[in-house]
């Protein structure tokens, strides 16, 4: 492997370090889809999966999510290149996507509130708004955290630790799209059927 | 002591492609178990069994998780990426014990708590007897 001076490092022991911390995460949603495995039937006679998800709508947000992740993949692109300006606007565009999903699911959750299927109905909608939601403040935290790295990227040069820093955020947004399409599949897809 | 760095590929074209390749199976995959669900709901559940389905669709999250992993994650089997993997692994392995475990004691837990009538068909029907 040749050593460069400006190519992002895809592996280190910091990197190292950030797997970690994303696979205590794994272990956190782990136990969200194991509850929610267990209650997706305990319905206490209300409405199930198949009642309230509407799947072309869904598709549509798993859609926005994977554009998002596909953007920021070419912002660390931008940024192995050395190119700030194109790195900028593939993050605004990873935000914009981010944002977009972020408001599809709100409006599903106020669409679900509104029509009285809350988390205190059932087992199956506790776990149900625990597992997606948690999903969700992953991606509220992730936002704002993009925002911060556009905010420095705006004022500063691109140094090597600020590439290093679009990697990170790069995997912690690759992995929060993993954890939806294991959402989409299981409480989803499985759930209209 | 020897640094164990792994670079992003110094062809940006590379690293691009890959990215490419890997929207491009997702997004492939995704719409392929979205079909399969949307063609088992228009058949009326006629066109295969519901554990074939689910089966199916299963092995497409679970493909669509390792071309994500491989594509975006940069996961791969070189020698100095070694303890990443291993974190990897270990991480699956407890989710896979948390999940499949937790189905598992809940089903029996449900299984041998059921109720009066369910008890009499099981003396009756399978032979199991309650003192």
């Amino acid at each position: 492997m040749s050593q460069s001076a400006t190519a992002v490092v895809a592996h280190s022991k910091e990197t190292f370090g950030f797997w970690l911390y994303l696979m205590t995460d794994c272990l956190v949603f782990a136990t969200l889809f194991a509850t929610f495995a267990v209650l997706r039937s305990a319905t206490a006679g209300g409405v199930t999966g198949a009642d309230i998800f509407s799947l072309p709508f869904v598709l549509t947000e798993t859609m926005v999510l994977l554009a998002s992740s596909f953007a920021v993949g070419m912002a660390v692109v931008a940024a192995n290149a050395n190119k700030r300006r194109p790195m900028l606007r593939w993050l605004a565009a990873t935000g914009l996507l981010g944002a977009v999903f972020l408001g599809m699911e709100l409006w599903e959750f106020t669409v679900l509130y509104q029509e009285g299927h809350i988390w205190t109905k059932s087992a199956f909608l506790s776990s149900y708004f625990g597992l997606v939601g948690t999903h969700g403040l992953h991606i509220l935290t992730g936002l704002i955290w993009l925002a911060a790295l556009m905010g420095h990227a705006l004022k500063h040069d691109l140094s090597n630790r600020a590439k290093q820093r679009i990697l990170y955020f790069s995997l912690f947004w690759h992995f929060l799209d993993v954890i939806w399409i294991c959402i989409f599949t299981v409480v989803y897809l499985m759930g209209v059927v | 002591m020897k640094q164990k760095i792994t670079y992003l590929p110094e062809r940006n074209h590379n690293v691009m492609m890959r990215y490419l390749s890997g929207f491009i199976l997702s997004v492939a995959l995704t719409i392929g178990a979205f079909l399969l669900v949307y063609a088992y709901r228009s058949s009326d559940g006629e066109l295969f069994a519901r554990g074939v389905l689910f089966g199916v669709v299963g092995i497409f999250a679970v493909m669509q998780v390792a071309v994500q992993a491989v594509y975006f994650l940069h996961l791969s089997s070189d020698e100095r990426t070694k303890w990443t993997r291993y974190a990897v692994i270990f991480a699956v392995a407890v989710a896979l014990i948390i999940i499949v475990g937790s189905l598992w004691i809940m089903q029996n837990l449900n299984y041998n708590m059921m109720p009066e009538h369910t008890t009499k068909y099981m003396s009756h029907e399978e032979g199991i007897t309650r003192p």
